[in-house]
């Protein structure tokens, strides 16, 4: 959700027109938001975000979000929502601060805090941060991920190698009440060599089913079945 | 929307014990947070939500929000959610910016819930002193696009925001100088016909008709 540059709103030809259900759909888009998220922007329900966009033509009934939808694309100063930072622009913070530190995810893990750690020190798994990080072919972070790094990041801004040592303990704690090992562990949901704690398979379950679509059935001779 | 101070963690009890359900909902009320308003904050959807509404006691099983509600209960720094404006903030600056533009204009002097999209009367309501009316969440938004077009632009800001109420009202059949409020116009009557007094109640039953399975036959 890193804000883009602003839209020009002249290219929308918005002064000769009222503002319609695709401009809603055009600050979605601008924004790279989600409806959710887009409901936030225009203090709106999900349920109005639907009213309005059902038919794109169509003014916007409602002259509150009308005048709302234009001011956010006619003036930079109107933007509030805050820009969340990608895991990249974190990383060499949260690397500074961990070579600073002298502690380590495990005593018996080799290193400092290092890339492993950065996943799971946000909730995520511990190759994440590979995924995250990676020049070629990175993915962006989820939502929740995105406004954590957001704290991480402010957190270490203003309390230092102190701030990232508490965030590390908070993290033991997290784990630990869901009987994960923080100094073993690479995901939230599972540790290595042991099945998924949190999603135990039910023992009345049967036999594995059968992967793929159903094979056909052979169809029975008429003859045969008669007989 | 205005945020109000962090609260004490250690009030919680929150550091030897994982994120629950009931802390997302305290978490809620304590920024005074409609739902919609805490999905995102914490960027989950409705069901999400609801699945901590429901089981206040069971761990919140996403690591990555039980950490983000932790840092938002214990660092005043981790806050992203802008504040909004209250109507008596931003009422001033409109003030201000209708006496420099339109010195003598007493239509315009009583415009500032228009200029939000309400009724001419609704600031009488917000700006009260005992028991201001609650501001619609809309209203709350626009009230800081308002503020940022005022205090960056002045009084070219307030104009440019007044020609496109006028133009909004215009294509909603409505005149911003004169109209109380931004109700569409009561339609044309209709023919004579059509306007006759219809019955009030459910239809009376025709004389004669059949009843409870019963034939005219």
């Amino acid at each position: 959700m890193t804000t883009p540059t602003f839209p020009d709103a002249t290219l929308l030809a918005l002064d000769n027109r009222p503002v319609t259900g695709s401009d809603l759909l055009f600050l979605q888009q601008w924004y790279d938001l989600t409806v959710p998220e887009t409901c936030y922007l225009l203090g709106i329900t999900l349920l109005r975000w639907q009213e309005l966009t059902r038919e794109v033509g169509q003014p916007v009934g409602d002259p509150g979000v009308a005048l709302l939808v234009w001011a956010l694309l006619r003036f930079p100063e109107a933007q509030y929502l805050p820009t969340f930072p990608d895991p990249a622009e974190v990383y060499p913070l949260y690397e500074a601060m961990a070579a600073q530190s002298t502690r380590t995810l495990a005593a018996k893990r080799r290193g400092r805090l290092g890339k492993t750690a950065f996943g799971l020190l946000l909730g995520r798994e511990a190759t994440s941060a590979g995924r995250w990080l990676s020049p070629t072919h990175s993915r962006s972070a989820g939502p929740s991920v995105r406004r954590l790094l957001f704290a991480f990041r402010n957190v270490l801004l203003a309390h230092g190698v102190p701030g990232l040592e508490t965030w590390v303990q908070r993290v033991g704690v997290e784990a630990a009440a869901r009987q994960l090992n923080l100094a073993q562990m690479t995901s939230w949901f599972r540790m290595p060599g042991h099945s998924n704690p949190r999603r135990p398979k039910p023992s009345s379950a049967g036999p594995p089913r059968p992967r793929g679509r159903p094979k056909r059935r052979v169809p029975v001779n008429p003859d045969e079945s008669a007989s | 929307m205005s945020g109000p101070g962090v609260p004490d963690a250690r009030l919680l009890e929150m550091e030897g014990r994982g994120v629950r359900g009931r802390d997302v909902l305290f978490l809620r009320q304590w920024f005074g947070l409609s739902i919609a308003e805490t999905c995102y904050l914490l960027g989950i959807t409705a069901p999400k939500w609801y699945q901590c509404q429901h089981h206040p006691d069971r761990l919140v099983e996403d690591a990555s929000v039980a950490l983000l509600v932790w840092a938002l209960l214990r660092f005043p720094e981790a806050q992203y959610l802008p504040t909004f404006p209250d109507p008596a903030e931003v009422y001033p600056l409109y003030q201000n910016a209708a006496e420099r533009g339109h010195p003598n204009d007493s239509q315009l002097a009583t415009a500032f819930g228009l200029l939000l999209g309400r009724e001419r009367s609704a600031p009488r309501r917000w700006l009260t002193a005992e028991n201001p009316s609650r501001v619609p969440p809309t209203v709350r938004r626009l009230l800081f696009a308002l503020r940022g077009a005022l205090l960056a632009r002045g009084v070219p800001g307030f104009e440019a925001w007044i020609e496109r109420a006028r133009f909004e009202a215009r294509s909603r059949g409505l005149d911003f100088d004169t109209m109380a409020s931004w109700r569409p116009p009561a339609p044309a009557p209709a023919p004579s016909a059509a306007t006759a007094k219809r019955a009030r109640g459910r239809p009376r039953r025709p004389q004669g008709s059949a009843k409870d399975g019963e034939s005219d036959e």
